[in-house]
Formats: C-alpha cells, sequence, structure tokens
C-alpha cells in the first residue's frame, strides 16, 4: 500500500484545500497522472501518482483543509 | 542559461488559450521541452479560481443581458478576475524542478515581474502582503492565479493596461470587498502601446528567472501546431 501525502509546497505554506478529485476510489491511475488537486489562496496544486496502481482509498474529501505530510489517498 | 520560447498569440479566446497550455503541459511532461511563456488578449470573458464564489458575480443576467461576457470556472487559484481588450495576459509554463520548488516564490516573482515592468513606465508599484497581486497607490492593476502538475506551471499573471475597467465594477475582482482596479491608462492618463509593453514583460521574465530569450513564434504558429 503506497501513501499519497500532501508534499511540501515551498516556505509559508503549511496547508491547502482539497479542490478537485481527478480520480475515484477504484479507478487505476499511471505513474505521474494527476491525482487530486488542492488550492491555496493563488494557486492550485496536483498531486501526481508516484508509482501506477489502484486508488483503494479517498481519505480527504474535495474543501477538507489537509497539512503538510498528511495523507490524501491510499494507493494498491 | 535556460532558454525560453515565447508564443505571441495576438487576441484569442480564453478556453483556446487554456487548451494551449494543457498542449504545452502535456508535452512538457512526456519530455525535457524548455519553458514556454504565452502572450494573449482575451475577448471579454470573467474567470472564476478553485477558491473563488459565483456569488462575486454581482451582475445579474437580468440586469446586462446579453451583453454580460461568459463566465468560466477555471482550475486556477484564486477567485473572481476579468479578462478582455487592452488587458495584457501572461502564460508562463515553467517547470520549476529548474527554477525553485516553491508555490509562494514563484508567484512573488510574477509580481516582481509586474513590478519592474511597471517602473518602466515610471510607476513605482506595491505589493501587499496578504493579497496576491500589483498595486499602484492604493488600486489594483496585477492578477495572478496559477496551477500547477508535475512542479510544471500553468494559468498566470494579468495586467490591466487600456482596459475597460467597468467590467470590474460588475464582479468583486479577487473576492476582496472595496477592492479598487485601475489600468496603467488610467494611472498615466494615456494609451499604452500593448505590443511595446509585451516586450518590457518578456525582458523582466527573463530578468527575474533566469532565462535567455530564445525566438519569438506569433500566433500563425499556433496553427502550425
Amino acid at each position: 500500500m503506497k501513501k499519497v501525502t500532501l508534499p511540501e509546497l515551498g516556505e509559508g505554506i503549511g496547508e491547502a484545500v482539497v479542490s478537485f478529485w481527478h480520480f475515484n476510489e477504484g479507478d487505476t491511475v499511471k505513474k505521474d497522472d494527476d491525482i487530486v488537486e488542492l488550492a491555496t489562496d493563488k494557486a492550485t496544486f496536483n498531486v501526481p501518482a508516484s508509482e501506477s496502481g489502484v486508488i483503494k482509498k479517498i481519505l480527504r474529501r474535495e474543501g477538507e483543509s489537509v497539512k503538510v505530510g498528511e495523507v490524501l489517498a491510499e494507493l494498491a | 542559461m535556460k532558454s525560453l520560447k515565447i508564443f505571441d498569440l495576438g487576441t484569442l479566446a480564453y478556453k483556446d488559450a487554456y487548451f494551449f497550455q494543457r498542449d504545452i503541459l502535456e508535452e512538457k511532461k512526456l519530455s525535457v521541452a524548455e519553458d514556454h511563456l504565452l502572450l494573449v488578449e482575451h475577448p471579454n470573458v470573467f474567470t472564476i479560481g478553485r477558491t473563488g464564489s459565483r456569488d462575486n458575480l454581482l451582475a445579474g443576467k437580468g440586469l446586462f443581458g446579453r451583453k454580460r461576457p461568459e463566465v468560466i470556472n477555471i482550475d486556477r487559484g484564486g477567485d473572481i478576475t476579468f479578462h478582455g481588450a487592452g488587458q495584457l495576459v501572461a502564460y508562463p509554463i515553467f517547470d520549476l524542478r529548474n527554477h525553485t520548488k516553491d508555490v509562494r516564490f514563484f508567484i512573488r516573482n510574477l509580481e516582481r515581474v509586474m513590478e519592474l515592468t511597471v517602473s518602466e513606465y515610471g510607476l513605482s508599484a506595491d505589493t501587499d502582503k496578504e493579497y496576491t497581486g500589483l498595486w499602484v497607490r492604493g488600486e489594483k492593476i496585477g492578477f495572478i492565479g496559477v496551477g500547477i502538475s508535475n512542479w510544471i506551471t500553468y494559468h498566470g499573471l494579468s495586467l490591466n493596461v487600456n482596459v475597460d475597467l467597468k467590467y470590474f465594477s460588475m464582479i468583486k475582482p479577487c473576492g476582496i470587498n472595496g477592492l479598487k482596479v485601475n489600468s496603467l491608462q488610467g494611472i498615466l492618463g494615456k494609451s499604452i502601446d500593448i505590443n511595446g509593453l509585451k516586450n518590457v514583460l518578456i525582458a523582466k521574465i527573463c530578468e527575474v528567472f533566469g532565462f535567455e530569450r530564445s525566438a519569438m513564434c506569433f500566433s500563425d504558429a499556433l496553427v502550425a501546431r
């Protein structure tokens, strides 16, 4: 099981809001596909799949705030 | 020195320019294609970013009828803004892995580009700690909203040059209460040559991001792609 986490976005940004899931649970993703988009005040940041696999579980829904390092989804 | 490929798209519909950005973005993901800069003016359009709300569109359809520009929800950061003739829009499609992997640093650099650009017109501009963008004497003239995918940027900045400011009164720009908006023309009291301004902006982008400017392609190159 591979965890998809919110990476470091740079200095001064500790969290972001989930703004769009590009996939649903059970969908197959390829390495580097944008899985989920998060929004800060003036930027959207897409978190890519670090490897190919199936999205087993989505842990944070659209509108939820997520801190850097927190898990967004599980990939298997 | 990094090279920068520049496309001057002239006037192009918002959605067409968006899909052109996405094409370049996907191409950059697959290869080590150089960074790109698109320069464009859009026909009148309101766009709402991911953190925006339709409530900030003040003008109801009944009030402005068919005259009201189209409203597009789009995947950039930020709230509602207006694009139209006389506003220079710049879309940097940069791989931040070759610059600095820092979202806020990138946005601050875009502010710096606009600040240096308007300084060539004798204007001293300000940025704000709380809000992103560029202000001259308390009025906002430069706007920023970006998207990032695999650390490659898209969307970008807009600078009010000779734009018709009445459209900004139809919205709550950037979702900020009481925000005053102006343009270079409004401040300087004269129309500004937008092609001349494009060259200044390009020079400042190259200076701030450390690019060597490569050939500029015009909108006919878009058709050839």
